[in-house]
């Protein structure tokens, strides 16, 4: 279900369901979501089917009924493409906003969704920028080398090919735990991914179905 | 008005003399039939074709005409000439000229394909010449493009060179399905084939005319002679136990280049061919200059001087991959080597026939063995040429991305009325089994991305207009379409240049991107044996410079892999069947047989009528190896199944390994093999069901999807010039599979992956007959301490696969516990 660690003091739940829960302070951090991935696909000719978006959403209800949540900040790439927001895609999202009125919706701004100017989705959240502090931690969406807090990012879409012998090999989204970096997995659907491998002072931690499971070289 | 005797009158001026069937076609052309030529290579087939077509359609110009005057002239497209490769194409194109121009006829002629330039291009179709020479996925172009389809109103005959080339892979149904649209556009028009190596030749017939009512086949007496041997190495040389390389032949190849003034060295890939080039360079130096290679991930200048320089006899020796298997003309070429196993014997037959390349001249192949087996495999070949057992090829049946495709390309040029363009595609042979309701998948597939219930908003690829007629839906869309036109898949791929200040125009070949992104700045590589270093990557360019040192990588290219056919492996398994009473015949055998009696004392030989299996315990897990020598796709596919009905009956995860001899499973828990092993392991019953529900839990389905949703136009290979927007419409064809099996898990699409994994990778029918035989063969047990001669290339095989019932939990713990083992310094929890 969750694994807990500690980050710059603070007790830190990574979740299976891709997703970083913060216990104290009521909060979910979720990065690189590419909600309307598949939407910007198909109108491009590229017929990816229908229920990716659904799904994302569902995942997120659940999370929150799972964990109380007040807040949801996204570090990043929330939206795919910005400009190709479909009218199904919005309406979907705004429903989702009514269920889950109560949270509050921050958006630290990605690569993909630097411009937000749709007012659907201005209305709906709270858009920060591209570097947002929330004590202790600096919620980027990509690593910036010359931050001395402790950084929540995303961005690469981390996964782990775990291996054995030259014969058995499956793939993992993963986080990446570094002494002043965490990188959260992609939570989006239909979304590739960035090998990484454990090394001196990086921790993986693979979501692997229903668990975590952590590898490190000390 | 038609040229009497036109044919023989230009032999005659050339000093030749005609061959009866040469006069056979130049006859059925005049009484206005469709054909099939079936003749050896360098035998004259072009000739009796073209010259069968001028007799009938041109005129000689008369005396008041200028020459400059017959440039121009006004005679409309009337011959089509499809070859299969870009190289035969030049070479074609020139051998037609020739009569046109010494018999004064009042055509002209053009060529075009994928190394064409875009002004001719334009020109070709703004002014068609009279015989256009081009390749099946040039003619899908120009059948995308509406001005183009007026020119083919006069068309009076296609000819399709080296038909059995295409006939069986999705190229042939490609051109199958544009055959069609042609016969729409000039329904009276002729087609005719030409091949040298075919088994089937009424069927071949009937693929190529599905509308014809009588077959006219045409098949040449003269059969030319070929001398196939096998190259062995002397005592003191041990062979390697596996390898594909094959480079401890390499001083006794020499040896032999040196005896012939123009060699062909055949490897089967791109890699072999450029390891086997440096080495040959670096053994004898003074070569270079004399020596080339070639293969298709050149640049087309590389690869075309190469072409001339062979043909012009400048070359000593030419290493090459099935770039060169087809028709060029090479009449200086004496020997050919075959470095490796053919795998097929039209393969074999095709190359051997570059050598000795006109009439009455003899081809020479010698196979050259990279290990032991493949001696055997070279024996088997020789036995089975000697009783003319070639394999029959055939065509596909209805794949939904090729015909996808073509209706795309379709809807580009005029536009389609659903019900009458379903009976033309029916009108091919392909898809003659299409219903109807495949064919309005495919017509919701393209207008809403699948049928009714799942459509998808936004998407469109076609859209019906106010006449009925599907029109193309987005002009974009088109653009990407066209660039990807075509059935031959590959990586996407990132052209190689130099490195140069205000940037280098030429270039050197291509790499595949994902070997293109393992490369540090300063690796070296070798591409078109020029050692280079690589300096950075930039907008899908590799830029290089000439490069020093020592190490160096290989480029890695993803090909197709090849079944032996089973017309070989039954002679391989004749051969073993005779070793086991002792009995060696001819010199390969002769050279296995120390090697064959240590299989024997060690474990056994395989036969016919007991299944050899080994048992194997090592630090791995638990192997078991199994011959039952029905070639690399029965195997995979036994292994699959096999694999699936152990871990069924218990939790379990086994890697396989595949050859064309046998096949290996292991198992990383312990298991008794010989208490597992049972005949029921083999029943048929439930063989289909089985299968597919094995291929879900393995990846051969998802890597075979790979091909359908580039063809399909699921995925680009090629975004030309837009390589920034390109990346956000990037996804991998396995997060295609993924997406389809999890949200629309009846697209065909899928299933039709399914469908060729069963019928071309795994050969359901080969198979279900392999299961049936293994039903009357006795299960004959040896325990081994290592790997015997047989078990040892399985061991070694690259191309393996997992197939795993477990939970997946279970199976990550149980992986890490073997990695913590294996490294104690790790810590996992």
């Amino acid at each position: 279900m969750h694994f807990e660690i500690e980050c710059a003091g603070e007790n830190i739940l990574l979740l299976s369901d891709r997703a970083l829960y913060w216990p104290k302070k009521k909060t979910l951090l979720i990065a690189d979501v590419h909600l309307g991935k598949a939407e910007y696909f198909r109108k491009n000719g590229i017929p990816v089917p229908v229920g990716t978006t659904k799904l994302i959403l569902f995942r997120l209800d659940k999370l929150i009924t799972q964990y109380p949540t007040e807040n949801i900040y996204f570090i990043g790439d929330l939206f795919h493409n910005p400009d190709f927001l479909s009218n199904e895609l919005l309406s979907c999202f705004i429903e989702w906003r009514k269920r889950t009125v109560s949270v509050n919706c921050f958006l630290v701004t990605g690569n993909h969704d630097k411009v937000i100017d749709n007012h659907v989705i201005t209305n709906n959240l709270h858009i920060l920028s591209p570097s947002h502090h929330l004590s202790p931690f600096d919620l980027t969406h990509n690593f910036e080398g010359n931050s001395s807090m402790f950084q929540i990012t995303g961005h690469v879409h981390p996964i782990y090919r775990l291996k054995k012998g030259s014969v058995e090999k499956i793939k993992f989204p993963c986080f990446v735990v570094r002494p002043k970096v965490l990188i959260l997995p992609a939570f989006g659907e239909f979304v590739g991914g960035y090998k990484v491998s454990p090394q001196i002072n990086q921790s993986i931690y693979l979501c692997c179905d229903q668990d975590i499971i952590g590898i490190n070289i000390n | 008005m038609a040229v009497k005797n036109l044919g023989a009158k230009w032999f005659k001026l050339r000093g030749w003399k005609a061959f009866p069937f040469q006069k056979e076609v130049w006859k059925a052309l005049s009484e206005n039939k469709s054909g099939l030529l079936h003749a050896t290579t360098g035998s004259g087939k072009t000739y009796a074709v073209w010259l069968g077509a001028l007799a009938c359609w041109s005129q000689v110009v008369s005396e008041q005409h200028t020459h400059k005057k017959m440039l121009q002239s006004k005679v409309p497209l009337t011959v089509l000439w499809i070859t299969p490769m870009r190289a035969l194409s030049a070479d074609t194109y020139s051998a037609l000229k020739t009569p046109l121009e010494e018999l004064k006829l009042d055509w002209t002629i053009g060529i075009r394909t994928g190394d064409t330039s875009s002004y001719q291009k334009t020109k070709i179709i703004n002014s068609p010449p009279s015989a256009l020479v081009t390749t099946p996925e040039s003619l899908s172009l120009l059948l995308t493009r509406s001005e183009s389809l007026n020119n083919f109103a006069h068309l009076k005959l296609i000819v399709v060179d080296e038909w059995h080339e295409l006939i069986g892979n999705k190229r042939g149904v490609l051109l199958q399905l544009a055959l069609a649209r042609l016969r729409k556009i000039s329904p009276n028009v002729l087609t005719w084939g030409m091949s040298a190596t075919l088994a089937n030749l009424d069927y071949a017939f009937d693929v190529l005319n599905p509308t014809s009512n009588q077959r006219c086949i045409i098949q040449a007496e003269t059969r030319r002679k070929i001398v196939i041997d096998t190259l062995f190495p002397d005592k003191r040389t041990r062979l390697s136990y596996y390898g594909h390389l094959g480079l401890m032949m390499l001083p006794y190849v020499l040896q032999e280049i040196e005896r012939y003034s123009c060699s062909l060295i055949f490897t089967n890939t791109r890699a072999q061919c450029e390891m086997w080039y440096q080495a040959l360079l670096e053994k004898k130096p003074e070569w270079a200059g004399e020596i080339a290679l070639h293969h298709s991930s050149l640049d087309a200048d590389a690869r075309q001087w190469v072409e001339a320089a062979v043909k012009s006899g400048k070359l000593r020796a030419v290493i090459c991959t099935s770039s060169l298997d087809l028709g060029v003309d090479f009449s200086p070429v004496e020997k050919v080597f075959q470095i490796g196993s053919p795998k097929s014997l039209g393969r074999l037959l095709q190359r051997a026939g570059r050598s000795g390349h006109s009439p009455g001249k003899v081809s020479r192949i010698t196979i050259v063995p990279t290990y032991h087996l493949e001696y055997l495999e070279a024996a088997a070949v020789q036995l089975a040429i000697k009783f003319n057992r070639v394999e029959p090829r055939l065509s596909l049946e209805k794949p939904y991305d090729v015909l996808v495709q073509h209706m795309v390309s379709t809807a580009m040029s005029n536009g389609f009325v659903s019900e009458i363009f379903f009976q033309e595609v029916k009108s091919t042979y392909a898809y003659r089994n299409l219903t109807f309701a495949e064919w309005n998948w495919c017509i919701d597939f393209l207008h809403r991305g699948g049928d009714s219930l799942t459509a998808y908003p936004e998407y469109q690829r076609i859209k019906l207009d106010e006449n009925n007629y599907w029109q193309l839906a987005n002009a974009n869309f088109g653009k990407r379409h066209l660039a990807n036109i075509g059935t031959i898949v590959s990586e996407s791929q990132v052209s190689v240049r130099y490195w140069k200040r205000g940037g280098s125009k030429k270039t050197l070949g291509s790499i595949e991107e994902s070997f293109a992104a393992r490369l540090k700045p300063g690796d070296h590589f070798i591409l078109g044996g020029n050692l280079l270093e690589f300096v950075k990557i930039y907008q899908m360019i590799a830029y290089v410079r000439k490069g020093h040192g020592k190490k160096s990588y290989v480029p890695r290219w993803n090909g197709g892999r090849l079944s032996l056919s089973s017309e070989v492996s039954d002679a391989m398994l004749n051969q073993l069947e005779l070793a086991t009473q002792a009995i060696y015949k001819g010199p390969e055998m002769r050279f296995l047989k120390a090697l064959l009696e240590i299989q024997q004392h060690v474990s056994a030989i395989p036969s016919s009528d007991r299944l050899l299996i080994e048992i194997w315990q090592s630090r791995e897990g638990s192997h078991a190896f199994l011959y039952p020598f029905a070639g690399r796709g029965v195997h995979s596919g036994l292994a699959h199944l096999i694999a699936w009905r152990l871990a069924t009956a218990s939790e379990n995860t086994f890697a396989m390994s595949v050859n064309d001899y046998g096949f290996e499973l292991l198992s990383f828990k312990t298991i008794d093999w010989s208490t597992n092993i049972t005949h029921a392991l083999f029943d048929y019953d439930d063989l289909v069901n089985d299968i597919v529900s094995s291929l879900n839990a393995g990846e051969t389905a998802k890597r075979r999807f790979r091909e359908i949703a580039q063809i399909s136009g699921l995925i680009f290979s090629n975004y030309q010039g837009s390589y920034k927007t390109a990346r956000q419409l990037q996804a991998s064809s396995s997060l295609f599979f993924d997406v389809f099996s999890q949200f629309d898990p009846d697209n065909r699409l899928l299933k039709q992956a399914e469908i060729e994994v069963l019928n071309q990778e795994l050969e359901i029918s080969r198979l279900g007959d392999a299961l049936k035989k293994i039903q009357t063969m006795s299960l004959n047990f040896k325990i081994i301490q290592h790997p015997t001669p047989f078990s040892f290339p399985l061991v070694f095989e690259r191309f393996q696969e997992t197939l795993s019932t477990e939970k997946l939990t279970d199976r990550v713990q149980r992986m890490l516990e073997s990695i913590q083992n294996d490294y104690p310094d790790r810590y996992y929890q």
